[in-house]
């Protein structure tokens, strides 16, 4: 039987702590040596200072009465003074077990520790743990998800250039502009001052430099969107430095970042499907990346992506793929869209392209000084809509199924990604056949949409394509089911 | 198959529980609402609700809640008005939650969350003779 890291006391302890502890901190410094003014501020404090030990005692208590114990062949977790839980989950159901090494908690020898399994609350840890290494250590050593080094059949690190690849490829200026968000709400005025004075300034300097006149809002948008890129760019590359994979008979072993050092083991038999994630400059230069649907793994709090394979060329995909999963990756489409399906596949993106052009006229007639930020808006409005149609176009090229003895694979697009969905059969959950009105009576064709396990409710569809091939691919999937 | 009724020593606590928010709720309306036809009418409404709880709802329900348990599955029945019936495979649980509540042993303050793949059952009210025996049934990992 075990107890959780001390430090978890601090967590059991009252959010509202913090509140106390600052006013407590900046009168003891206000305070000179002198010890009738420390008397007389004690006075004063007295009632303060016992509500925080009171909380801190309070979260002892709480700490105290949290105990692991690890059986043979199942964890419980057992907390609670009054009103007591036991939570017991076999090391079978266990689809993935992380660890996590925070820089803040390596000088105490911490560990976060998540367990999770294929119910429970979806994207939300099932288990989640503060353990000392040597517990977490005796954890790993009991768990059967744990192999031994000498039954690893394939290792597996990317080059550095691969991470960077990545790094910019999978970098966001909308997962930028959150940390700045949150920099803002968080850090109160004194951050809020410091983003704006920063922000100012470096535009007014940019501006001095630029040949063309560019109106200051466009820089400062320009300027905060490259700086939001920036940030979710140093964010992944520090996240994913030092990216290993380690396949064991039964487990995958993925270990990555260095300030924060993450080891996931993933139980290959919870994995969902894999699937291969492409945007149009991947599709151009024949790369992608490999990824993994398994309970734990790029859901929660820890937010990564779930990496199996980061950047992986073309030529190469076939022989890393199969080391990697133990899967032949089978690159033919054998039901595909045909291209009198066009119109299906780009009907939208066609709509929203024509849909912009009218604010670059319709807006100046009512406000006659907004014509130069109409012109521009609908530049900037246009050249993702156009991005869209792109990809909707390469969409009809690339997407189909392909059933190769117990593996599926499912090739489609969904926004601006291209994806290519590997599943064993037996992981098929459903599988639907839509028609409209149009596709029933004239073109005889349909959408078929494939739900595999996984924690939400996710489609993953092919337009396209005829209904005599859809219900060959229905009975493909599931006879024998 | 072994049929478990949930336990009825709790339901004069959640009873007089009801009738304590419900004085409490027409209280609150006595108090604050100046207008008295509104005040009177608001109060009327708690008390229908509340006496409907104390003696027609909360006994129905504690009386159709039962649990069904076989070697393999385990069926929940409840429902007053609707009545539901959830059936869940032993083999399909991947873990549990089990809640007791002080002096749990002699009334029946002790649940299971069970959580399985595509959703969870929650087993409410049981005896403690009862939790150990369903929690037997789960599989050693359990008990």
């Amino acid at each position: 039987m075990h107890h959780e890291h001390p430090l978890k006391i601090l967590k059991y302890s009252a959010k509202n702590i913090w509140l106390l502890i600052f006013p407590l901190i900046r009168g003891i410094s206000a305070m000179k040596l002198d010890v009738n003014k420390l008397y007389v501020w004690l006075k004063g404090a007295w009632f303060d200072i016992l509500v925080i030990l009171l909380i801190i005692v309070f979260g002892f208590i709480k700490w105290y009465f949290s105990k692991i114990t690890f059986t043979e062949t199942a964890v419980l977790h057992k907390k609670g003074i009054l009103i007591k839980s036991n939570k017991v989950i076999p090391y079978e159901s266990l689809a993935s077990v992380t660890r996590e090494h925070a820089y803040y908690l390596r000088p105490f020898k911490a560990v976060r520790l998540y367990a999770d399994t294929c119910a429970g609350i979806m994207k939300s840890s099932d288990m989640k743990l503060l353990l000392s290494y040597r517990v977490c250590s005796e954890l790993m050593n009991i768990l059967p998800q744990s192999e031994h080094e000498s039954k690893v059949v394939y290792r597996y690190k990317p080059k550095f250039i691969f991470i960077f690849f990545f790094s910019v490829l999978f970098s966001s200026s909308f997962s930028g502009v959150i940390y700045i968000a949150a920099f803002f709400f968080e850090g109160g005025q004194i951050a809020q001052d410091i983003i704006r004075t920063s922000l100012d300034r470096f535009t007014a300097e940019a501006s001095k430099f630029l040949i063309v006149n560019i109106p200051y809002a466009v820089l400062t948008v320009t300027v905060l969107i490259s700086g939001a890129w920036f940030i979710s760019f140093v964010t992944n590359m520090v996240r994913y430095s030092g990216f290993f994979i380690r396949r064991y008979k039964h487990v995958i072993g993925i270990e990555s970042g260095r300030i924060t050092p993450r080891k996931f083991l993933i139980n290959q038999d919870k994995i969902n499907y894999f699937y291969l994630k492409q945007n149009l400059l991947m599709k151009i230069f024949r790369v992608m990346s490999v990824n993994v649907s398994c309970a734990g793994y790029g859901t929660g709090r820890n937010k990564n992506y779930p990496l199996l394979l980061p950047i992986e060329s073309k030529r190469r995909i076939e022989e890393d793929f199969k080391n990697a999963t133990g899967i032949k990756y089978n690159s033919k489409r054998q039901f595909k869209p045909h291209f009198s399906g066009l119109w299906n596949y780009i009907w939208l993106a066609v709509f929203i392209t024509a849909a912009i052009f009218p604010i670059f006229y319709i807006l100046p007639q009512f406000f006659s000084e907004l014509k130069e930020a109409a012109r521009f808006f609908t530049i900037m409005a246009e050249i993702p809509a156009l991005w869209y149609l792109i990809i909707r176009i390469a969409a009809l090229i690339t997407s189909g199924v392909t059933i190769d003895g117990d593996i599926i694979y499912v090739r489609y697009s969904k926004r601006y990604d291209l994806y290519t969905i590997i599943s064993e059969r037996q992981k098929l959950v459903k599988l639907d056949i839509k028609q409209n009105m149009f596709q029933k009576y004239i073109s005889h064709k349909c959408t078929v949409k494939f739900y595999f396990y996984s924690e939400t409710t996710e489609p993953h569809y092919v337009k396209g394509i005829k209904l005599k091939e859809a219900k060959e691919i229905a009975e493909k999937c599931l006879i024998n089911y | 198959m072994k049929v478990i009724k949930a336990d009825r020593s709790i339901l004069p606590v959640i009873q007089l529980i009801t009738a304590a928010v419900t004085i409490a709720l027409s209280a609150c309306a006595y108090k604050l609402i100046p207008i008295r036809i509104v005040m009177l009418s608001v109060c009327a409404v708690f008390a229908v609700i509340g006496l409907f709880l104390l003696f027609i709802y909360l006994p129905l329900w504690f009386r159709r809640l039962q649990y069904s348990v076989t070697n393999e599955t385990i069926t929940k029945k409840s429902g007053v008005f609707f009545n539901t019936e959830r059936t869940l495979k032993f083999n399909s649980i991947q873990f549990a939650d089990i809640i007791s509540f002080p002096f749990s042993k002699h009334i029946g303050l002790n649940f299971i969350i069970l959580n399985a793949y595509g959703g969870k059952l929650a087993l409410l009210f049981l005896k403690e003779q009862d939790k150990k025996a369903i929690l037997k049934n789960m599989g050693k990992d359990y008990c």
